[in-house]
């Protein structure tokens, strides 16, 4: 009953989403909600280009380049690299947080490996992704609380306002283990996103990882989306995760003579 | 984003099986949804991200044919087992990772794809510590209908 309740709250929050925001149908060339007057982002959202992941799909490069790191996390990280490369190469490869069925959480969540949906009112907006079934609230016109009362969570607390056709989202409070390409963070990163639709269609997203006790600068780089409300979104339970984890955190696939055992 | 975007995946611009407003789901003959995805699809992106792949051998190609013993339709990744002649008349058990669930959609499955008894006939990407199982790359039904994994 427990895991019902589990599958059946999402869906739940949905309807009560749909009700709060809205149609997420969007006549082709609507750019403005009728109440605000503001662009309105609402639909479902395909990253763009289509192969914006490079030449291997499994190892897409940072979007922004590489990262620049302080001491001595820049040679954490180079070795983390070379440890994650090696394990690769032997066919062993390290589990991650999506191995575990754990959320991407920011700001990976927005890097839309499956489609994206975003639902818009003057108070919210807010990203339903396919990939793991995850939901992201932004606050439009909320104020950032004070950091010791956020509390650190997978896609932490977004607070966000316009600036003419550009929604600004700042974010803090995203949990130290949510990590983008690996790479580690304090819980006092800033995120912030610039949101502007550059068509009716089309979608930019330009996001900054700002932390000065691990970054030498900060790290920016922009996301594309184009727009498909042709697509509906499928729920994405992970329930029947048969990846083996051992203890030096090497994944494997679990065969019936592991069940067996 | 964390390491392992598991992907080479082509996604449709639009679903295969595209839900239609008013809750119907639109579908196509069950010919060759191969065919589907060359000729109503345009490739595009995504992919799974549930953990790397590089526990298959992407340079080898095995192919097994055999009897479906369990099809398990669930996200992350669907599975098929499927046990086939092994030496001395044993039988070897394969455990084939497909993608997810809304992958496969794409791709022309359905949850009732196959059943357990069915005879198929697999083709991926063996593990490459050779056990029994590897990663879908494209399974023929019994009736003959081809999908991609």
């Amino acid at each position: 009953m427990k895991s019902l309740h589990i599958a059946v709250l999402p869906l739940l929050g949905s309807v009560l989403l749909l009700s709060a925001c809205g149609s997420p149908s969007n006549e082709a060339g609507q750019t403005a909600t009728a109440d605000s007057g503001k662009p309105d982002f609402t639909g479902t959202w395909e990253r763009y280009p289509e192969d914006w992941y490079g030449e291997d799909p499994d190892h897409p490069p940072p979007p922004g380049g590489p990262f620049e790191l302080k001491e001595p996390y820049a040679a954490q990280y180079a070795a983390l690299l070379k440890k994650l490369r090696a394990a690769d190469e032997a066919g062993t490869p390290i589990a991650n947080a999506s191995t575990k069925c754990l959320p991407e959480g920011m700001p990976t969540i927005m890097a839309a490996i499956y489609p994206i949906e975003i639902m818009q009112n003057p108070r919210q907006l807010v990203v339903l992704a396919e990939f793991l079934s995850q939901t992201r609230r932004v606050h439009i016109g909320a104020k950032m609380p004070a950091a010791d009362d956020i509390e650190p969570t997978y896609n932490g607390y977004s607070a966000a306002h316009w600036e003419g056709d550009t929604l600004v989202i700042e974010t803090r409070g995203v949990r130290p283990d949510v990590q983008f390409f690996n790479v580690p963070h304090s819980v006092n990163m800033k995120i912030t996103e610039h949101m502007r639709l550059t068509a009716p269609d089309m979608l930019e997203n330009r996001i900054v990882l700002d932390d000065p006790e691990y970054l030498k600068k900060p790290y920016s780089f922009t996301i594309q989306y184009k727009k498909n409300n042709d697509y509906q979104i499928g729920e994405f339970i992970c329930e029947n995760n048969q990846t083996k984890v051992d203890a030096e955190g090497k994944a494997s696939l679990t065969l019936q003579t592991d069940k067996k055992q | 984003m964390s390491v392992g975007i598991r992907a080479a995946r082509t996604t449709p611009s639009r679903p295969v099986h595209p839900r239609r407003r008013d809750g119907s789901v639109a579908r196509f003959p069950k010919l060759c949804p191969l065919l589907l995805m060359s000729g109503l699809l345009s490739a595009s992106v995504p992919a799974a991200a549930h953990h790397s792949i590089t526990m298959f051998d992407k340079h080898r190609t095995a192919r097994v044919e055999g009897a479906v013993t369990r099809f398990e339709w669930a996200n992350p990744h669907v599975y098929i087992e499927v046990a086939a002649p092994g030496p001395r008349d044993t039988k070897i058990t394969y455990r084939i990772e497909s993608a997810s669930i809304n992958m496969l959609m794409r791709y022309g499955w359905r949850y009732d794809s196959m059943r357990t008894g069915d005879r198929i006939t697999a083709v991926f990407n063996p593990l490459k510590n050779g056990r029994p199982g590897g990663l879908l790359l494209e399974v023929t039904l019994a009736n003959g209908t081809r999908l991609k994994g």
